[in-house]
């Protein structure tokens, strides 16, 4: 019995440390990446400023759109619209930010580059995910937060609420790419499904969820493409609680669980690929 | 008539040839035509929806119904996803270097680039048409009054496409300055979508923003082409016409001068 114990905290140390791991690679990925990045500063801000631009244009599009009909739309005003657009382009910029290399998963499954990824010491996935950091992604993260910052109600409450769905998006952003880019193993080549699917959670993240009506739309949104996972289920819980009407820990608790389940079964996939990769017999050097 | 303009003027022929031959390569890739069709069809359910949930099922918003307002999007989106990619080829080019085998051979290479923009539009406007037409038929059924448009919207949808290549000629060019012409490109996407009228009839827009929008060069990308199929003015056909032809003009002429300054930064070295 006192053997199974120590046994078992021996075990959980190994995670934690394997955790620990994981995380600090993930950290020296991300200040890698950073400073490669930067190194021609120029080119590195215009893109920011581009693709917050970018994203500020649709903001005119809501504007000009709310104006024009002078009433909300299915329960959904101007400022709900604004929670999509932030928690989406935030949680967009944060996925593509620490796992820049996550739209690029089935390219280097087919081209045979993984082998360069299996051959190095550390947990494959996070290594492969995290090696590459997208430019604009920090234009993504900078236009949500702002975006939150001057459309939403400040307070400890709703800024918590706000990061906390932020992280969950990037999570449940950079899984679903994972999922249907693992499918490269199993098709060959995935990689415009993958590129279609995972944009799609974006596209209807940033519509109001009630718009979409109808059991099997209803399926899709919380499975194959998770937009009410990422955003509308997110926008009705924030709404509660800026709204006073306290915290619905029960919906808190599906957005994470749904989250979590994608999440792992994005990891499995990938797992399961693994097995059937092959060697591309390439030799390639990371710099 | 492309092929007969080169039987009359020789000249003509390796631009006929080059735009041929990148309408042909874009048939290579099935799956990336497909892709775009389904982006089409997903784009149009996403609107519609939206459409219908402003104005119900038989509603109008500003004078249009809901089906002049899915087939509206059709039309915009058909000229958006049939963009070439040239803007990219020439940004690839100017890193690499490749550009200088293409300045030696006999022919402009402005208009060699333009010419191959023309044909991966051309032929990828086909698919995406049919996705979207498809897509637009089940949602809200045909659009009153189509054919009686087609002969003053197809000269300005195509138009459209002529206009479209050559911003992204421009786009391109900036490559022999800036690292990515990427950023470029987003803007230039996003003006068309919002101030050209893509996803919404300029009609919509504040009247004082509207009228400034339907003269600027972004609107003969999508609204006039888009709002002659689904809600003909013939008053306005000459307007709409004389705008594309101007803004085609001083398209290309930037793109002549820009391509003529960014000549004097190419280095060449043999080899």
């Amino acid at each position: 019995m006192a053997d199974n114990q120590s046994a078992r905290a021996a075990g959980n140390r190994v995670d934690a440390t394997r955790w620990g791991r994981t995380l600090r690679l993930l950290w020296r990925y991300f200040r890698v990446n950073l400073a490669a990045n930067t190194a021609y500063p120029v080119p590195f801000a215009i893109q920011v400023v581009a693709m917050a631009a970018n994203n500020a244009m649709f903001i005119a599009f809501w504007a000009i759109l709310f104006e024009a009909i002078g009433a909300p739309i299915r329960g959904y005003g101007f400022t709900d619209v604004m929670f999509l657009w932030a928690v989406a382009a935030a949680g967009f910029g944060l996925g593509a930010m620490v796992c820049g290399n996550s739209a690029y998963l089935s390219r280097i499954i087919y081209r045979g580059e993984l082998d360069v990824y299996l051959v190095q010491p550390k947990p494959v996935l996070p290594n492969l995910l995290a090696s590459r950091m997208s430019v604009s992604s920090w234009g993504d993260l900078l236009f949500g937060l702002g975006l939150f910052a001057i459309s939403q109600p400040l307070t400890a409450a709703s800024i918590g609420l706000f990061l906390l769905f932020v992280a969950l998006a990037a999570g449940v952003l950079v899984a679903v790419r994972v999922l249907y880019h693992s499918l490269t193993f199993l098709l060959g080549n995935a990689e415009d499904l993958a590129g279609v699917g995972s944009e799609q959670i974006v596209t209807f993240s940033l519509y109001p969820g009630t718009i979409f009506d109808g059991p099997l739309v209803a399926v899709v949104l919380h499975t194959l493409i998770p937009a009410a996972l990422v955003a509308h289920l997110p926008a009705d819980l924030f709404r509660a609680v800026v709204q006073g009407m306290g915290m619905d820990w029960s919906l808190l608790a599906i957005i994470v669980a749904g989250d979590a389940a994608l999440i792992a079964a994005a990891w499995a996939l990938f797992a399961l690929g693994l097995r059937r990769y092959e060697s591309g017999n390439r030799i390639g050097a990371r710099i | 008539m492309i092929a007969a303009l080169a039987r009359g003027a020789p000249w003509l022929r390796r631009y006929g040839r080059a735009l041929t031959y990148a309408g042909r390569d874009q048939l290579a890739y099935p799956a990336a035509l497909l892709t775009r069709g389904v982006l089409l069809v997903i784009f149009v359910f996403v609107f519609n929806t939206l459409w219908r949930a402003i104005a119900g099922d038989d509603g109008e918003l500003r004078g249009l119904t809901v089906v002049q307002l899915t087939w509206y999007l059709v039309f915009t989106e058909m000229v958006e996803l049939a963009r070439p990619t040239i803007m990219a080829e020439i940004q690839e080019q100017v890193q690499d270097g490749s550009i200088a085998y293409g300045l030696v051979r006999p022919y402009s290479y402005p208009l060699f680039a333009l010419a191959r923009a023309l044909g991966q539009a051309l032929t990828r406007t086909v698919p995406v048409g049919v996705a979207g037409a498809l897509v637009a038929l089940a949602l809200v059924g045909p659009l009153p009054g189509l054919a009686a448009a087609l002969p003053g919207g197809l000269p300005l949808f195509a138009g459209a496409l002529l206009l479209n290549c050559l911003w992204m000629l421009v786009i391109g060019i900036t490559a022999f300055w800036f690292e990515s012409v990427l950023p470029f490109q987003w803007i230039h996407q996003k003006l068309v979508f919002i101030v050209g009228g893509m996803f919404f009839p300029l009609d919509l827009l504040p009247p004082w923003l509207a009228g400034l929008a339907a003269r600027l060069p972004f609107a003969f990308q999508a609204y006039w082409p888009a709002r002659m199929l689904v809600d003909p003015a013939p008053e306005l056909f000459r307007e709409a016409l004389l705008g594309t032809a101007t803004y085609a003009v001083l398209l290309a002429g930037l793109a002549a001068a820009l391509f003529h300054l960014g000549m004097r930064r190419v280095q060449a070295n043999g080899g």
